[in-house]
């Protein structure tokens, strides 16, 4: 095995764990948080915090369980794998409180060892070749997170089914044809937008994400117009 | 050019030669403009999308879309629950008092409720001398006996009934008698302070006269309305005044301070005090309060006072005061806060929006506790102009613009003991 599998593989184990570690530590917030809030972060909505930490660890667990292949990762892979779970360590350090530290530190430890498994510069064309598309879906995480900090139960519906059409659509734009392409962007954005126009966030974050995958919708079409057909 | 770049003849042209040493040279500074563009283009996107991103954590924290729900909100929907006497303590909680400290504990027996100060909630030199404790007891009571003969119950209220025991307030006895579900009961889940302005309509005297009968079968309490043009312009520069007396006193300002929850995490700990919900805020105003860094005591002490100039006082359409024959008589006091109780339990059925305003009062206690000059206490005695009465509370009432938010309150569990 060589240096660079063994590593992908010990990112494994962490990620594993880490993964693991936080699936329980969404259930104990999502049914023991309020009884011990001290260690889930004084949340004022547990259950909907914790079924989101619950999703995001499963997330990193299909993140981790990739990095478990026998060959090492093609670059773009290790890029995938890479976001897969720094999104989930990054953000149930405000869904969880205490509860994560543990999973967070396993969770980036498994991320720095997938990013070392392998040589760095090969990871930046994917990576440049992906930024746009990766803010918009960066952006749809964010319009889940506001939406399970929400209520009543409809918005936070259309919060989260949206913010999960913005997190996969940019990933579509080459595969779909353009009209379904702007109809799931809409969708992703605008209904979100109009039931909390109040809070400033979410028109901003619409805005914004339609003024990025708009550009980088066109140019994927404009690359492979044969594919579009 | 770009024919004679791609003519089979043209290498052998010099000048073709010469084009085409320029034109790579020429291309790779278009593609270096380019990429330098597309390089500032996307870490200006980068910068926007990571602002975003702060905004829509902050949304999260502090739970802009859902304020108003969650365990320090849950009292205001479980308070009818309990049929027995935990149930009457359900309702107690949810009474009016000073700054939302929740200045209480209760005893609850299978024969009744016993109703208790605690001490370390008092609010500092904003309640020098306990005034504010005591009525905001009193509208506690005021709750615990309409809860009570809601449930089937004849409440027998005896204040201070251990004069040796001052924190013990009140024995509220439980005997069975008639249900009396009554407008007063129901209004208490919809009883809020609100701070934002009121409309330019004028409370009908019939209102008035509606509110003013609360004070029925309550002995040695009044209230003084000030209904005028003129008295509502003098009763708003004293609360001014006395605004600003507060926020120049640097004690008094910390004191206030301490009761102020600026964050959601804060309101989760804490469960009292009063919020960014309770200011009477527009949506988008209140949005941009939550998500902005929280504010200095400063920048809050100004804020009141620019509210208290702007909102209060200008849109008020008319200020009541409790009055009393003696301010430091705990009795008095506490009956005080009863009337206070149904007075705002009476204007939230008639749609009025009230505000408690009691900043005159905690310069006037301020100033006797320092032993200083009273400046306050003969300004607004001569407001009152009644002889033998003086002022123990003030409110202001109007139609509001928009509806009160609500206050979070500690669970029951917190408050037995």
């Amino acid at each position: 095995m060589t240096a660079r599998l063994s590593r992908q593989h010990i990112a494994a184990s962490l990620g594993l764990a880490g993964a693991t570690l936080g699936v329980l530590a969404g259930l104990i917030q999502a049914t023991a948080g309020s009884r011990i809030p001290d260690w889930t972060g004084h949340k004022g909505s547990p259950v909907a915090l914790g079924l989101l930490t619950v999703l995001l660890s499963l997330a990193a667990l299909a993140a981790a369980l990739t990095l478990r292949n026998r060959a090492p990762l093609r670059p773009s892979q290790r890029v995938l794998v890479a976001v897969g779970l720094l999104v989930p360590a990054g953000l149930c350090f405000s869904t969880v409180g205490r509860l994560w530290y543990v999973p967070g530190i396993l969770l980036l430890s498994s991320l720095g060892l997938t990013v070392a498994a392998g040589g760095t510069s090969e990871l930046w064309p994917v990576i440049r070749r992906n930024w746009i598309r990766g803010l918009v879906t960066l952006l749809g995480a964010f319009e889940i997170l506001m939406a399970v900090s929400a209520g009543p139960l409809v918005t936070i519906a259309v919060g989260v089914i949206g913010g999960a059409v913005l997190v996969v659509t940019p990933w579509l734009a080459d595969r779909a044809k353009p009209a379904t392409i702007l109809a799931a962007l809409l969708i992703g954005t605008l209904p979100f937008a109009a039931l909390t126009y109040w809070s400033v966030a979410s028109p901003v974050l619409a805005v914004v994400a339609l003024t990025l995958a708009f550009p980088a919708i066109r140019r994927a079409h404009k690359r492979d117009p044969a594919q579009n057909a | 050019m770009n024919d004679n770049r791609t003519s089979p003849d043209a290498s052998e042209s010099p000048e073709t030669a010469e084009a085409q040493a320029v034109m790579p040279d020429g291309a790779a500074a278009a593609v270096s403009r380019r990429s330098v563009l597309k390089g500032i283009g996307v870490g200006a996107a980068t910068v926007v999308v990571a602002g975003t991103g702060v905004l829509s954590y902050r949304v999260f924290d502090n739970g802009v879309l859902d304020a108003g729900s969650g365990k320090p909100y849950d009292a205001w929907s479980h308070w009818r629950d309990d049929p027995g006497p935990l149930g009457t303590v359900a309702a107690a909680i949810l009474a009016a008092n000073p700054h939302n400290s929740q200045p209480w504990f209760f005893h609850v027996t299978a024969s009744g409720v016993e109703v208790f100060a605690d001490p370390p909630r008092r609010t500092g030199t904003l309640d020098s001398l306990g005034r504010e404790q005591h009525i905001g007891l009193g509208c506690a009571i005021e709750n615990l006996a309409l809860a009570a003969a809601a449930r089937g119950y004849q409440p027998a209220i005896t204040l201070l009934p251990q004069p040796a025991n001052p924190a013990y307030v009140a024995s509220v006895a439980l005997t069975r008698g008639p249900v009396n579900v009554s407008a007063l009961y129901d209004a208490i889940g919809s009883r809020h302070s609100n701070r934002g302005p009121y409309t330019t309509a004028a409370v009908p005297s019939t209102a008035i006269n509606s509110l003013g009968a609360q004070v029925a079968e309550l002995d040695g309490v009044a209230v003084r309305w000030f209904t005028t043009e003129a008295g509502r312009a003098a009763v708003g520069a004293l609360m001014i005044e006395a605004a600003e007396a507060i926020t120049a006193d640097g004690q008094q300002s910390r004191d206030a301070f301490a009761w102020f929850r600026n964050n959601r995490d804060d309101i989760n700990t804490h469960m009292d005090g009063l919020t960014l919900d309770g200011q009477g805020l527009a949506p988008l105003t209140l949005s941009l309060a939550k998500i902005l860094p929280a504010e200095s005591r400063a920048a809050g002490d100004k804020f009141w006072v620019d509210q208290t100039r702007t909102v209060h006082t200008k849109t008020a359409a008319a200020y009541g005061v409790i009055t009393v024959a003696d301010t430091s008589d705990p009795v008095l006091r506490l009956t005080g806060g009863r009337l206070l109780e149904r007075i705002h339990l009476a204007a939230t059925v008639a749609g009025l929006g009230l505000q408690h305003m009691n900043q005159i009062t905690e310069r006037i206690d301020r100033e006797r506790a320092l032993g200083k000059p009273a400046t306050f206490a003969p300004a607004f005695d001569a407001l009152i102009a009644q002889p033998g009465q003086l002022p123990l509370a003030a409110f202001r009432i109007g139609y509001p613009v928009r509806s009160a938010r609500l206050s979070p309150r500690r669970p029951l569990k917190d408050v037995i003991r």
